[in-house]
């Protein structure tokens, strides 16, 4: 039998604080998405409406360079990828994001346990976006840019109430172009 | 299904002042012979129109893309007319 200290005092149910838990229970519902895109218009709207619709978290990235920088400090429950993007592009920039995995000393644990799932974003039709092979990073979708706001966000939404998508690390179960699904050509 | 998103006005209005500076962009670029603008402008409003409600410039996107890769001055010229009238009605 273990001995419980004086000091230590067994609160009653009722008197947990029901704000906090609430709060608790909100953040493990929040997701947290990465959209790489340069047109600070468009990621402006998509990043607003997303929030507003999913209540989740949303970095933005503008260029390459930064979404490898929130990439190493942070892991995503859902990375959108816009293809054409200044510098490199969309599949260069997550080969450039393994590098940084690979090299920086402190990631965060998750990138070990999964594989992001990634949906690329793009105005080019899907056979122009072909993805490249990483250990971190699971491509699970393509979402043509040329429709309208509602119809995107519906999308996404799909995507982030996708459980499925984070896939452990190295495990490939086809060749990445087959399972890319096109929701608009 | 996501309710109706609306977009607010100053993102609209903000939008338009790029394309205005786009269409100046490209007067610049086909008086220069420089033909890679076009495809790079045509494919961001391709890319975006439709997402701020502005369908109407889709089809001048696509029109930009492929006249811009024929190098076709005539066609260009006259859509950047069309490109201009657009703006300057909104």
């Amino acid at each position: 039998m273990v001995a419980v200290p004086q000091s230590f005092t067994i609160l009653p149910v009722s008197k947990f604080n029901t704000s906090l838990v609430k709060s608790v229970k909100q953040k493990r519902k929040s997701k947290k998405i990465l959209l790489i895109e340069d047109d600070s218009e468009m990621s402006l709207v998509i990043s607003k409406a997303l929030k507003e619709n999913y209540g989740c978290t949303i970095d933005v990235a503008n260029d390459p360079f930064e979404a490898i920088n929130y990439i190493v400090d942070k892991f995503y429950d859902l990375i959108i990828l816009d293809w054409q993007l200044p510098g490199l592009n969309g599949a260069e920039t997550l080969v450039a994001a393994e590098k940084g995995l690979k090299f920086e000393p402190s990631i965060p644990i998750q990138w070990d346990r999964c594989r992001a799932p990634v949906v690329i974003f793009s105005s080019s039709k899907k056979s122009e976006c072909p993805p490249r092979r990483t250990k971190h990073f699971n491509y699970t979708g393509f979402i043509s840019k040329a429709q309208p706001l509602d119809q995107i966000i519906d999308l996404f939404g799909a995507h982030l109430s996708d459980e499925q998508s984070h896939v452990k690390p190295g495990v490939y179960s086809e060749p990445l172009i087959n399972q890319l699904s096109v929701a608009s050509s | 299904m996501v309710p109706n998103i609306i977009i607010p006005e100053d993102v609209r209005k903000r939008y338009i002042e790029r394309r205005k500076k786009d269409l100046a962009d490209c007067r610049l670029a086909l008086s220069k012979g420089d033909f890679k603008t076009f495809a790079f402008v045509g494919h961001q409003i391709k890319g975006n129109a439709l997402t701020f409600g502005f369908d109407e410039l889709t089809p001048l996107a696509l029109e930009m893309e492929k006249f811009g890769a024929e190098k076709n001055i005539e066609r260009l010229h006259d859509l950047l007319n069309r490109f201009e009238s657009f703006l300057s009605r909104l």
